[in-house]
């Protein structure tokens, strides 16, 4: 070993310089190094988990949201139906009614033309035996005006008729 | 001196003049029913065309044809 040069004190001096600049190496640098590297990989799957849990949260709120906006269709599908028949009880109402009215109307001018009927025929009945007993008289004043006899026979029997009226 | 009593006055129309017999009989008529003396003021209405009507205290006493006649129409109004 001299041979070549080479101190062997020299060489196990440097071993152990060299070892103990590992040591500090390892202490130093290779603990806080691993320390951050396993941080960073738990922020990592921290991360990972936390989008995980995102898209998750996305897929249930487009979920909720398909399901709101189904419920929300099918909701106002209900409602117009339920309009559309409401519409349709409203509308058949208002024919009835219509219809309804207008056979009161027709009843109510049927009375009313019937009852203006009547009256003019009763106006007309009156009027022809106003002129029957307006003739009768006529004919009557003129058959006893020119009959004496007839005359004093009328005359007579009202004398009779007062006869029989009782006294009070 | 007897005091004359005044007699009270019943109006006669009648449609055609009246005998003196036809005036007797109502005069005596009206008396009994009246129980007084009266005295007629006859008066023609051919407008009656038969029978009588008389003036009784106020009391129309229709028995007149045309009276007759108007009841009849009447009637037949009613009818």
């Amino acid at each position: 070993m001299d041979k070549l040069g080479i101190d062997g004190q020299v060489i196990l001096a440097q071993l152990v310089n060299f070892g103990i600049l590992l040591l500090i190496l390892f202490k130093l640098i290779y603990k806080p190094v691993q320390k951050v590297l396993r941080e960073g990989k738990e922020k990592i799957a921290e991360s990972i988990k936390l989008s995980e849990k995102l898209v998750k949260d996305g897929e249930n709120i487009e979920k909720r949201k398909k399901k709101v906006l189904a419920e929300a269709d099918n909701q106002g599908r209900k409602m117009i139906v339920a309009a559309e028949k409401e519409a349709d009880g409203i509308v058949a109402e208002a024919k009835e009614k219509t219809k309804e009215e207008a056979i009161k109307v027709k009843k109510d001018a049927e009375e009313k033309i019937e009852a203006q009927v009547k009256e003019v025929e009763k106006v007309l009945e009156t009027k022809s035996i106003e002129m029957a007993v307006s003739l009768a008289s006529r004919i009557l004043k003129e058959a006893i005006g020119k009959n004496e006899e007839i005359d004093r026979k009328i005359v007579n029997q009202s004398i009779n008729k007062l006869k029989n009226i009782k006294a009070d | 001196m007897e005091e004359e009593v005044k007699k009270e006055i019943v109006k006669v129309e009648a449609a055609t003049k009246l005998t003196s017999e036809e005036e007797k009989e109502i005069k005596d008529k009206v008396e009994e029913m009246l129980g007084c003396e009266i005295d007629l003021e006859i008066e023609v209405n051919p407008d009656l065309i038969g029978g009588l009507k008389l003036n009784i205290r106020s009391t129309i006493l229709d028995i007149s044809l045309k009276s007759a006649l108007e009841k009849v129409k009447q009637d037949l109004i009613a009818s």
